[in-house]
């Protein structure tokens, strides 16, 4: 999965998220993918309540200018 | 500088303006009472697109945010600069009049932008905009009076600079500065009709050197916050342009998350400075604690938002790991 990937996902798939902070083996699963327990160590302490800036941020239009 | 001591809540409070409000409410009103009358089926559609832009549904509501350029407040800072007495009816018309032109081109943009949802089954309603933006200031201003020069020239090359835009596939800084930026002439024109109505020539000449340089300077912050989509709808702005000039073997997405973002930013607070140096002359307390706000905005979306990336940036790390693979 790209980061173009990943971006898209935090603009318009708050599920997919949702499920890698509760459960990132299953989410890593679905999506296809395996994962170590050190991987699925790393992805458990991570902010994802951050991602919800990106789609605030660039979700919308934005400033109405043009 | 900023009041970093204040939250965004407390430092935006003086937008929240009743008068404005009022205006704002009453022209959407006036709009969707003026349509309804003269062209039933067309209002219909329109009122539901209006209320579509906006995101509580009510169509007021989407000039009053505080992330949107302030089209309809700056008339009013600059009525309040220039006299102690406003005519509210003549105040209640500019808005009118800026709604209308402003939904004309939102209308116009959208379908050249790609972001069109029901906009091509409403073209028509643009003879509506146009006829309601230009008629409102003939009951205030002659057909010979100066104020109709600056309407056509900063009509016409507005629009001049839109058709140009469209053309070009890439937008380097002389673009930027010499094409993109003339979009935007159309603010000049509820400024200089405050301006003829309540100022002086110095006086109107300094906001509307203000209101083109925000202008400027909110369309840089755009093209910052509108890159994906943009980038989406097969779209070139300033920024996208120096996005794949710097971006290497990367793709746009990994030199945004990358630094591209951050630079955007800094390049945005570098610019903070030259749109501050032309508020004392406006006589505007309001205009120097907005772009205080604007300021504390930005910090804030940019701690915010490099956060974000980094969460990104980690997940796709631990997913490119060679064990974390496509699973048979």
């Amino acid at each position: 999965m790209t980061v173009q990937e990943l971006f898209e996902k935090a603009l318009h798939d708050p599920k997919f998220w949702k499920e890698l902070s509760q459960d990132p083996s299953k989410a890593l699963t679905s999506a296809g993918l395996k994962a170590t327990p050190g991987q699925v160590a790393a992805l458990k302490q991570l902010n994802y309540k951050a991602l919800d800036e990106v789609a605030t941020a660039f979700g919308a239009h934005g400033t109405g200018i043009t | 500088m900023a009041r970093h001591n204040e939250s965004p809540v407390d430092q935006s409070s003086f937008l929240h303006d009743d008068q404005l409000q009022k205006l704002v409410s009453h022209a959407c009103a006036r709009i969707q009472d003026e349509l309804t009358c003269r062209a039933p089926f067309l209002a219909e559609q329109v009122c539901g697109w209006m209320a579509q832009l906006s995101p509580t549904g009510k169509a007021a509501d989407y000039f009053l945010q505080p992330r949107m350029f302030p089209l309809l407040r700056l008339p009013l800072w600059a009525a309040k600069s220039f006299a102690a007495e406003s005519d509210s009816e003549f105040l209640a018309d500019v808005i009118y009049s800026t709604i209308n032109g402003y939904y004309y081109i939102r209308l116009l943009d959208n379908l050249m932008d790609d972001h069109g949802t029901i906009e091509l089954k409403i073209l028509p309603a643009t003879a509506f905009f146009h006829t309601e933006f230009q008629a409102t200031y003939q009951k205030y201003f002659e057909a010979a009076h100066p104020f109709w020069e600056v309407f056509r020239s900063a009509w016409f090359s507005a629009s001049d600079a839109v058709t140009h835009e469209f053309t070009l596939d890439r937008i380097r800084e002389a673009e930027f500065e010499r094409i993109t930026v003339s979009k935007l002439a159309g603010a000049r024109i509820p400024l200089a009709a405050v301006g003829f109505r309540y100022g002086t020539g110095q006086t109107t000449q300094r906001w509307e050197n203000f209101v083109l340089a925000l202008a400027r300077w909110s369309q840089m912050e755009d093209d910052l916050f509108d890159w994906h989509q943009d980038l989406r709808h097969g779209k070139t702005s300033y920024f996208l342009t120096e996005a794949n000039r710097r971006k290497g073997l990367d793709t746009v997405d990994a030199w945004v998350l990358r630094e591209g973002f951050q630079q955007g930013v800094k390049l945005l607070q570098r610019e903070l400075p030259a749109l501050r140096d032309l508020v004392p002359a406006l006589n505007s307390p309001v205009v120097a604690r907005y772009l205080d706000l604007r300021e504390t905005m930005l910090e804030g979306q940019k701690t915010r938002i490099s956060e974000a990336f980094q969460v990104l940036e980690a997940v796709a790390t631990v997913i490119e790991e060679p064990t974390a693979q496509t699973s048979d």
